[in-house]
């Protein structure tokens, strides 16, 4: 189980992240197995992690079972775990939703899903 | 003192398809000359660090070029290229190392390239066998599909995209600083190139049924991709070595789509003794 307090703490104190990130006001469901995350973005930051309720649209979804999630946020990544683009094409992850606001924003969900795999292998 | 790297860069004038095209090299060392073709999208600098490899260096004349619209190629004079999508065939492609080492009275070059660069490795040992020593393509598969889209060259997408695709193609492993040049090159391409190149790569590459057909006592052709590249997979690349006779085939451990930029010393250490055993063969004009 990911500190989804300090994956948001330290997204929005990265500099690289804040950088792509910049503009950015996105609803991000993450789907963790049977675990559903929405993450917030406004104007760039990241303004909250918290379950997914309900049944409202998100503006991307990356869903993938748990043990996907486990190998994409290893300390050193087997091969095509590490970055999400190589992850969605051999492995078992799906990003569904527009597009273009995928594509935009992919160097900030690239640099999100770095921190994520920073905290989940501890202090760096 | 200042220090200075031992590559130094000209330009040379080629007709290419019917237009005159002032196409940048730089290059360094005496010796077998090797023609060094970079990815799609990029320009030579992904070569330098194997320029400056001194042992290289001590053996081997060693050329990188930028193609056409990449780098400090910039596009014709002769042709209104901005009214029209800019597009990389196979013939064009073939042109500009045959082009290049007719130019510069290469007599047998060899000829090494990554990505567009290794699929171009075996269209010109089936197309230009006699022009070459040999091939060595990296990166290289026979066919790979799916990469000619939208996404690639889009009003709103920006440069960054494809650069920070490119950045996850490299082996998590490989020293961040090179990383991140590698990134910073593809970033600055001109916005409709990467996708443009990637009509060779994607669609007009396919030598899934004329690669049995490469002499390779003619021409001979090794294969090396890199263990973390998903476009050019180590799968695909020993798939297309099995289709030619002769060829030769190697993983490259620890090493992904950009070999000679993301991971210079575990790539030279790699590419070395491969080097030595082509550039060694006799010439065929002694054979």
């Amino acid at each position: 189980m990911l500190d989804w307090g300090e994956v948001r703490r330290r997204a929005n104190e990265d500099g690289e992240f804040r950088m792509h990130a910049r503009f950015w006001t996105s609803r991000i469901r993450l789907d963790i197995g049977a675990e559903k995350h929405k993450l917030t973005v406004a104007a760039g930051e990241v303004t909250d992690i918290e379950p997914w309720f309900g049944a409202v649209a998100a503006n991307l979804s990356i869903a993938a079972p748990e043990d996907d999630w486990d190998a994409l946020l290893e300390a050193v990544p087997r091969p095509f775990y590490q970055d999400l683009y190589p992850a969605t094409l051999h492995h078992g992850f799906e990003v569904t939703g527009d597009t273009a606001h995928y594509c935009a924003y992919y160097p900030a969900l690239r640099r999100l899903i770095e921190i994520m795999r920073e905290v989940n292998n501890g202090p760096v | 003192m200042a220090r200075f790297d031992a590559a130094v860069g000209r330009y040379v004038h080629l007709e290419l398809g019917g237009v005159e095209h002032r196409v940048y090299f730089e290059e360094a060392g005496e010796g077998v000359p090797i023609l060094l073709q970079h990815t799609a999208g990029a320009d030579g600098r992904q070569w330098r660090h194997v320029l400056e490899d001194e042992e290289l260096q001590s053996r081997y004349r060693l050329i990188a070029y930028d193609l056409p619209y990449h780098g400090k190629s910039v596009p014709p004079t002769g042709k209104d290229w901005w009214s029209e999508p800019y597009k990389l065939t196979k013939d064009f492609l073939m042109s500009v190392p045959v082009g290049l080492a007719d130019a510069l009275e290469l007599p047998e070059p060899l000829y090494m390239g990554s990505s567009i660069g290794g699929h171009l490795a075996v269209d010109l040992a089936i197309h230009h066998p006699e022009r070459f020593r040999a091939t060595v393509g990296l990166e290289a598969s026979a066919y790979t599909p799916g990469g000619f889209i939208d996404e690639f060259h889009h009003p709103e997408i920006g440069n960054d995209f494809k650069a920070h695709v490119m950045y996850g193609m490299m082996a998590p492993t490989s020293p961040e600083a090179y990383r991140r040049e590698t990134t910073w090159v593809y970033s600055q391409g001109a916005p409709a190139v990467f996708k443009g190149d990637l009509y060779y790569y994607s669609i007009d590459h396919d030598v899934r049924n004329s690669a049995r057909g490469i002499d390779t006592d003619v021409c001979p052709v090794y294969i090396l991709n890199g263990e973390y590249d998903w476009s050019g997979t180590p799968e695909a690349g020993e798939e297309l070595a099995a289709m030619i006779p002769g060829a030769r085939y190697r993983t490259m451990q620890g090493l992904g789509h950009f070999p000679m930029c993301e991971h210079p010393e575990r790539f030279l250490a790699e590419i070395r003794p491969v080097l030595d055993e082509l550039g060694s063969a006799k010439a065929k004009a002694e054979v």
